[in-house]
Protein backbone atom coordinates (compact mmCIF):
# COMPACT_ATOMS: atom_id res chain seq x y z
CA UNK A 1 0.00 0.00 0.00
CA UNK A 2 2.61 2.38 1.10
CA UNK A 3 4.55 2.16 -2.40
CA UNK A 4 0.87 2.71 -4.18
CA UNK A 5 0.56 5.45 -1.70
CA UNK A 6 4.17 7.10 -2.25
CA UNK A 7 3.80 7.24 -6.14
CA UNK A 8 0.71 8.90 -6.83
CA UNK A 9 1.34 11.17 -3.29
CA UNK A 10 4.79 12.11 -5.39
CA UNK A 11 2.64 13.36 -8.35
CA UNK A 12 0.32 15.00 -6.35
CA UNK A 13 2.71 17.34 -4.12
CA UNK A 14 4.73 17.83 -7.48
CA UNK A 15 2.22 19.50 -9.16
CA UNK A 16 1.57 22.15 -6.39
CA UNK A 17 5.33 23.49 -7.30
CA UNK A 18 5.69 24.44 -3.54
CA UNK A 19 8.62 23.59 -1.65
CA UNK A 20 7.85 20.31 0.10
CA UNK A 21 9.93 17.86 1.60
CA UNK A 22 8.37 14.39 0.92
CA UNK A 23 9.85 11.14 3.17
CA UNK A 24 9.62 7.58 2.35
CA UNK A 25 10.46 5.62 5.87
CA UNK A 26 10.80 2.26 5.29
CA UNK A 27 12.77 -0.64 6.51
CA UNK A 28 11.40 -3.66 4.49
CA UNK A 29 12.60 -4.72 1.43
CA UNK A 30 11.84 -5.17 -1.92
CA UNK A 31 11.54 -9.23 -3.03
CA UNK A 32 10.10 -11.63 -5.49
CA UNK A 33 7.08 -12.75 -3.81
CA UNK A 34 6.31 -8.77 -3.45
CA UNK A 35 5.38 -9.02 -6.82
CA UNK A 36 1.78 -10.53 -6.87
CA UNK A 37 1.04 -7.22 -5.18
CA UNK A 38 3.25 -4.28 -6.13
CA UNK A 39 5.63 -3.03 -9.16
CA UNK A 40 8.81 -1.90 -8.37
CA UNK A 41 12.22 -2.20 -10.69
CA UNK A 42 15.09 -3.50 -8.27
CA UNK A 43 15.34 -5.43 -5.52
CA UNK A 44 16.56 -3.62 -2.07
CA UNK A 45 14.91 -1.42 0.60
CA UNK A 46 11.35 -0.35 -0.62
CA UNK A 47 12.29 3.08 0.69
CA UNK A 48 15.75 3.66 -1.15
CA UNK A 49 13.86 1.57 -4.49
CA UNK A 50 10.69 4.05 -4.94
CA UNK A 51 12.91 7.35 -4.03
CA UNK A 52 15.10 6.17 -7.07
CA UNK A 53 11.83 5.25 -9.31
CA UNK A 54 10.65 8.64 -8.59
CA UNK A 55 13.48 10.94 -8.60
CA UNK A 56 14.15 9.70 -12.01
CA UNK A 57 10.68 9.23 -13.55
CA UNK A 58 8.61 11.40 -12.38
CA UNK A 59 10.42 14.70 -10.68
CA UNK A 60 11.76 17.50 -13.07
CA UNK A 61 14.88 19.47 -12.28
CA UNK A 62 13.57 22.22 -10.95
CA UNK A 63 10.70 20.27 -9.20
CA UNK A 64 9.89 22.01 -5.58
CA UNK A 65 9.28 18.58 -3.99
CA UNK A 66 12.21 17.24 -2.20
CA UNK A 67 12.34 13.52 -1.87
CA UNK A 68 14.50 11.67 1.06
CA UNK A 69 14.27 7.76 1.31
CA UNK A 70 14.95 6.28 5.06
CA UNK A 71 15.68 2.98 4.84
CA UNK A 72 14.53 2.38 8.86
CA UNK A 73 11.13 0.74 10.19
CA UNK A 74 10.05 3.35 13.23
CA UNK A 75 10.66 1.93 16.27
CA UNK A 76 10.22 3.46 19.75
CA UNK A 77 14.35 4.26 19.34
CA UNK A 78 13.61 6.29 16.49
CA UNK A 79 10.45 7.77 16.03
CA UNK A 80 11.15 11.33 18.03
CA UNK A 81 13.76 11.30 15.24
CA UNK A 82 11.94 10.53 12.58
CA UNK A 83 8.39 12.27 13.27
CA UNK A 84 7.92 16.10 14.22
CA UNK A 85 5.51 18.92 15.23
CA UNK A 86 4.32 19.95 12.14
CA UNK A 87 4.33 16.93 10.12
CA UNK A 88 2.00 15.21 8.40
CA UNK A 89 2.51 11.10 8.19
CA UNK A 90 0.98 8.83 5.88
CA UNK A 91 1.29 5.53 7.83
CA UNK A 92 0.79 2.54 5.60
CA UNK A 93 1.67 -0.52 7.81
CA UNK A 94 1.06 -3.91 8.39
CA UNK A 95 0.62 -4.10 12.34
CA UNK A 96 -1.48 -2.34 14.71
CA UNK A 97 1.64 -1.99 17.27
CA UNK A 98 3.48 0.54 15.02
CA UNK A 99 0.05 2.81 14.73
CA UNK A 100 -0.32 2.62 18.05
CA UNK A 101 3.42 3.44 18.59
CA UNK A 102 3.19 6.25 15.97
CA UNK A 103 -0.31 7.53 17.38
CA UNK A 104 0.95 7.75 20.58
CA UNK A 105 4.14 9.88 19.29
CA UNK A 106 1.81 12.13 17.45
CA UNK A 107 -0.09 12.77 21.04
CA UNK A 108 2.55 14.44 22.27
CA UNK A 109 3.26 16.76 19.36
CA UNK A 110 1.70 19.62 19.21
CA UNK A 111 0.78 20.52 15.27
CA UNK A 112 0.53 17.09 13.14
CA UNK A 113 -1.77 15.25 11.32
CA UNK A 114 -1.96 11.15 11.07
CA UNK A 115 -3.48 9.26 8.43
CA UNK A 116 -3.18 5.67 8.76
CA UNK A 117 -4.77 2.97 6.52
CA UNK A 118 -5.18 -0.73 6.87
CA UNK A 119 -7.02 -3.64 4.98
CA UNK A 120 -7.88 -7.40 6.05
CA UNK A 121 -5.88 -10.05 5.43
CA UNK A 122 -7.70 -13.35 4.02
CA UNK A 123 -7.17 -15.08 7.44
CA UNK A 124 -9.02 -16.21 10.55
CA UNK A 125 -9.09 -13.83 12.53
CA UNK A 126 -7.25 -15.33 16.27
CA UNK A 127 -9.57 -13.42 18.42
CA UNK A 128 -12.78 -13.60 16.98
CA UNK A 129 -12.30 -17.73 15.13
CA UNK A 130 -13.89 -15.60 12.27
CA UNK A 131 -12.86 -15.98 8.22
CA UNK A 132 -12.53 -12.16 6.84
CA UNK A 133 -12.80 -12.12 3.77
CA UNK A 134 -10.14 -9.38 3.04
CA UNK A 135 -12.24 -7.33 1.44
CA UNK A 136 -13.02 -4.86 4.32
CA UNK A 137 -10.24 -2.06 4.83
CA UNK A 138 -10.80 1.63 6.78
CA UNK A 139 -8.87 4.96 7.15
CA UNK A 140 -7.72 6.94 10.04
CA UNK A 141 -7.15 10.27 10.45
CA UNK A 142 -6.11 12.19 13.68
CA UNK A 143 -5.23 15.38 13.99
CA UNK A 144 -3.91 18.01 16.39
CA UNK A 145 -3.73 21.36 16.29
CA UNK A 146 -1.87 23.64 18.94
CA UNK A 147 -1.98 20.62 21.39
CA UNK A 148 -5.97 19.89 21.04
CA UNK A 149 -6.85 16.73 19.59
CA UNK A 150 -9.19 17.64 16.47
CA UNK A 151 -9.94 14.19 15.84
CA UNK A 152 -9.91 10.96 17.76
CA UNK A 153 -6.41 9.20 18.11
CA UNK A 154 -6.18 5.81 16.19
CA UNK A 155 -6.68 4.19 19.91
CA UNK A 156 -9.39 5.93 21.22
CA UNK A 157 -12.28 4.03 19.19
CA UNK A 158 -10.07 0.43 18.52
CA UNK A 159 -9.11 -1.48 21.51
CA UNK A 160 -7.29 -3.20 18.89
CA UNK A 161 -4.80 -0.71 18.25
CA UNK A 162 -4.56 0.32 21.67
CA UNK A 163 -3.70 -3.04 22.86
CA UNK A 164 -1.97 -5.11 20.16
CA UNK A 165 -1.70 -8.79 19.31
CA UNK A 166 1.30 -8.33 16.91
CA UNK A 167 4.04 -6.41 17.11
CA UNK A 168 6.48 -3.87 15.38
CA UNK A 169 8.81 -5.39 12.66
CA UNK A 170 11.56 -4.92 14.81
CA UNK A 171 10.89 -7.09 17.55
CA UNK A 172 10.05 -9.65 15.19
CA UNK A 173 11.90 -13.17 15.07
CA UNK A 174 13.04 -14.36 11.86
CA UNK A 175 10.38 -16.96 11.84
CA UNK A 176 7.57 -14.59 12.21
CA UNK A 177 8.79 -11.88 9.82
CA UNK A 178 9.06 -14.40 6.95
CA UNK A 179 5.26 -15.61 7.90
CA UNK A 180 2.72 -13.44 5.96
CA UNK A 181 -0.74 -13.16 5.26
CA UNK A 182 -2.28 -13.25 2.02
CA UNK A 183 -4.35 -9.93 0.96
CA UNK A 184 -6.34 -8.50 -1.90
CA UNK A 185 -4.99 -6.26 -3.97
CA UNK A 186 -8.00 -4.57 -4.86
CA UNK A 187 -8.68 -4.23 -0.85
CA UNK A 188 -4.79 -2.73 -0.90
CA UNK A 189 -5.56 -0.18 -3.73
CA UNK A 190 -8.74 0.58 -2.16
CA UNK A 191 -7.38 1.54 1.13
CA UNK A 192 -4.24 3.62 -0.63
CA UNK A 193 -6.71 5.29 -2.77
CA UNK A 194 -8.64 6.27 0.64
CA UNK A 195 -5.71 7.61 2.37
CA UNK A 196 -4.47 9.42 -0.51
CA UNK A 197 -8.35 10.97 -0.76
CA UNK A 198 -8.15 12.05 3.23
CA UNK A 199 -4.69 13.76 2.28
CA UNK A 200 -6.51 15.50 -0.31
CA UNK A 201 -9.22 16.78 2.29
CA UNK A 202 -6.96 17.51 5.01
CA UNK A 203 -4.90 19.50 2.87
CA UNK A 204 -7.36 21.31 1.36
CA UNK A 205 -9.57 22.21 4.48
CA UNK A 206 -12.19 19.82 3.50
CA UNK A 207 -11.89 16.87 5.40
CA UNK A 208 -15.31 15.56 6.94
CA UNK A 209 -15.08 12.63 8.94
CA UNK A 210 -12.51 11.15 11.65
CA UNK A 211 -12.11 7.61 10.19
CA UNK A 212 -13.71 5.86 6.72
CA UNK A 213 -14.80 2.68 5.93
CA UNK A 214 -15.26 0.39 3.37
CA UNK A 215 -15.51 -3.28 2.22
CA UNK A 216 -15.23 -3.91 -1.77
CA UNK A 217 -17.12 -6.92 -1.73
CA UNK A 218 -20.33 -4.89 -0.61
CA UNK A 219 -19.53 -1.88 -2.56
CA UNK A 220 -19.85 -0.09 0.57
CA UNK A 221 -17.58 3.48 2.07
CA UNK A 222 -18.42 5.59 4.14
CA UNK A 223 -17.49 7.33 7.11
CA UNK A 224 -17.73 5.62 10.83
CA UNK A 225 -20.04 7.26 13.18
CA UNK A 226 -17.27 8.93 15.12
CA UNK A 227 -16.83 12.86 15.76
CA UNK A 228 -15.94 14.39 12.84
CA UNK A 229 -12.92 16.60 12.98
CA UNK A 230 -12.84 19.75 14.90
CA UNK A 231 -12.78 22.66 12.55
CA UNK A 232 -9.13 24.23 13.18
CA UNK A 233 -7.95 28.03 13.03
CA UNK B 1 -40.62 29.10 23.00
CA UNK B 2 -40.00 30.40 26.45
CA UNK B 3 -39.23 27.96 28.61
CA UNK B 4 -39.12 24.89 26.34
CA UNK B 5 -36.63 22.70 26.88
CA UNK B 6 -34.74 21.64 24.07
CA UNK B 7 -32.70 18.30 22.98
CA UNK B 8 -29.34 18.98 23.77
CA UNK B 9 -27.63 19.09 20.17
CA UNK B 10 -25.51 16.15 20.05
CA UNK B 11 -21.83 16.52 19.12
CA UNK B 12 -21.21 16.42 15.48
CA UNK B 13 -20.42 12.91 13.61
CA UNK B 14 -19.72 11.50 10.05
CA UNK B 15 -21.54 9.23 8.55
CA UNK B 16 -24.84 8.36 10.22
CA UNK B 17 -28.21 9.91 11.74
CA UNK B 18 -30.66 11.87 10.34
CA UNK B 19 -28.70 14.53 9.64
CA UNK B 20 -26.71 13.15 7.31
CA UNK B 21 -27.22 14.08 3.99
CA UNK B 22 -26.61 10.56 2.21
CA UNK B 23 -29.05 8.57 4.60
CA UNK B 24 -31.48 7.28 2.87
CA UNK B 25 -33.31 6.37 5.52
CA UNK B 26 -36.11 8.47 7.39
CA UNK B 27 -35.80 8.45 11.57
CA UNK B 28 -38.68 10.47 11.86
CA UNK B 29 -40.46 7.45 13.34
CA UNK B 30 -40.49 7.52 17.11
CA UNK B 31 -38.95 4.54 17.73
CA UNK B 32 -36.22 4.28 14.79
CA UNK B 33 -32.54 5.04 15.43
CA UNK B 34 -29.54 4.28 13.01
CA UNK B 35 -27.11 1.19 13.59
CA UNK B 36 -23.74 1.08 12.10
CA UNK B 37 -20.64 -1.05 11.87
CA UNK B 38 -17.75 -0.51 9.67
CA UNK B 39 -19.60 0.68 6.63
CA UNK B 40 -22.39 -0.88 7.14
CA UNK B 41 -25.63 1.60 8.64
CA UNK B 42 -29.35 1.20 8.50
CA UNK B 43 -31.81 3.06 10.65
CA UNK B 44 -34.03 0.46 12.62
CA UNK B 45 -36.62 0.39 15.26
CA UNK B 46 -34.38 -0.02 18.01
CA UNK B 47 -35.57 2.94 20.44
CA UNK B 48 -36.18 1.39 23.58
CA UNK B 49 -34.02 -1.71 23.22
CA UNK B 50 -30.97 -2.03 25.02
CA UNK B 51 -27.32 -1.86 23.01
CA UNK B 52 -26.96 -5.57 24.24
CA UNK B 53 -30.81 -6.84 22.57
CA UNK B 54 -29.71 -4.76 19.57
CA UNK B 55 -26.22 -6.72 19.18
CA UNK B 56 -28.43 -10.01 19.95
CA UNK B 57 -31.06 -9.15 17.60
CA UNK B 58 -28.69 -7.85 14.24
CA UNK B 59 -25.44 -9.31 14.87
CA UNK B 60 -26.04 -12.17 12.27
CA UNK B 61 -27.22 -9.48 9.66
CA UNK B 62 -24.24 -6.66 10.35
CA UNK B 63 -21.41 -8.69 11.09
CA UNK B 64 -21.30 -7.69 14.84
CA UNK B 65 -18.22 -8.56 16.45
CA UNK B 66 -19.54 -10.11 19.98
CA UNK B 67 -16.70 -8.34 21.92
CA UNK B 68 -16.86 -4.83 20.12
CA UNK B 69 -17.32 -2.11 21.72
CA UNK B 70 -20.47 0.09 21.38
CA UNK B 71 -20.57 3.67 21.28
CA UNK B 72 -23.10 6.73 20.72
CA UNK B 73 -21.92 9.88 19.40
CA UNK B 74 -18.61 8.98 20.21
CA UNK B 75 -19.06 7.67 23.92
CA UNK B 76 -18.73 4.77 25.24
CA UNK B 77 -22.33 2.61 26.27
CA UNK B 78 -22.54 -0.43 28.39
CA UNK B 79 -24.66 -2.96 27.10
CA UNK B 80 -27.82 -2.00 29.43
CA UNK B 81 -28.04 1.54 27.92
CA UNK B 82 -31.36 1.94 26.51
CA UNK B 83 -31.50 3.18 23.04
CA UNK B 84 -33.33 6.45 22.38
CA UNK B 85 -34.77 7.19 19.21
CA UNK B 86 -32.28 9.21 16.33
CA UNK B 87 -29.68 7.91 18.16
CA UNK B 88 -27.04 6.22 16.20
CA UNK B 89 -25.65 3.61 17.55
CA UNK B 90 -21.56 1.83 16.47
CA UNK B 91 -20.42 -1.39 17.22
CA UNK B 92 -16.64 -1.19 16.65
CA UNK B 93 -15.30 -2.68 13.45
CA UNK B 94 -11.36 -3.88 14.14
CA UNK B 95 -9.23 -1.99 12.06
CA UNK B 96 -7.35 -3.69 9.02
CA UNK B 97 -4.17 -4.30 9.97
CA UNK B 98 -2.42 -4.83 6.51
CA UNK B 99 -0.99 -2.88 4.66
Amino acid sequence: MGSIVARYLAIYLSSLGSDTRFVLIDGDEFEEKNASRMFFNDFGNKAMVICGELDGCLLQDDSALQLEAIGQFVHQGNIKDLIHSGDTILLAVDNHATRKLVSEHCATLNDTCLISGGNDGVEVDEETGKQLRGTYGNVQIYIREKGEDLSPSLTKFHAEIADPADKVPTDLSCVEALESTPQILWANLTAAAAICNSFWLFSTGELGYSELCFDIQDGLMRPASIPAPKKGS
Amino acid sequence: MAGEKKKPKPEKTAGGGADNPFSEFDSATSNMATVTHGPYAQSLPVAGMTVEQVRDQYSAQFDIDPTSDAFIEGNPVKADHVIAADEVLMFTRQAGEKG
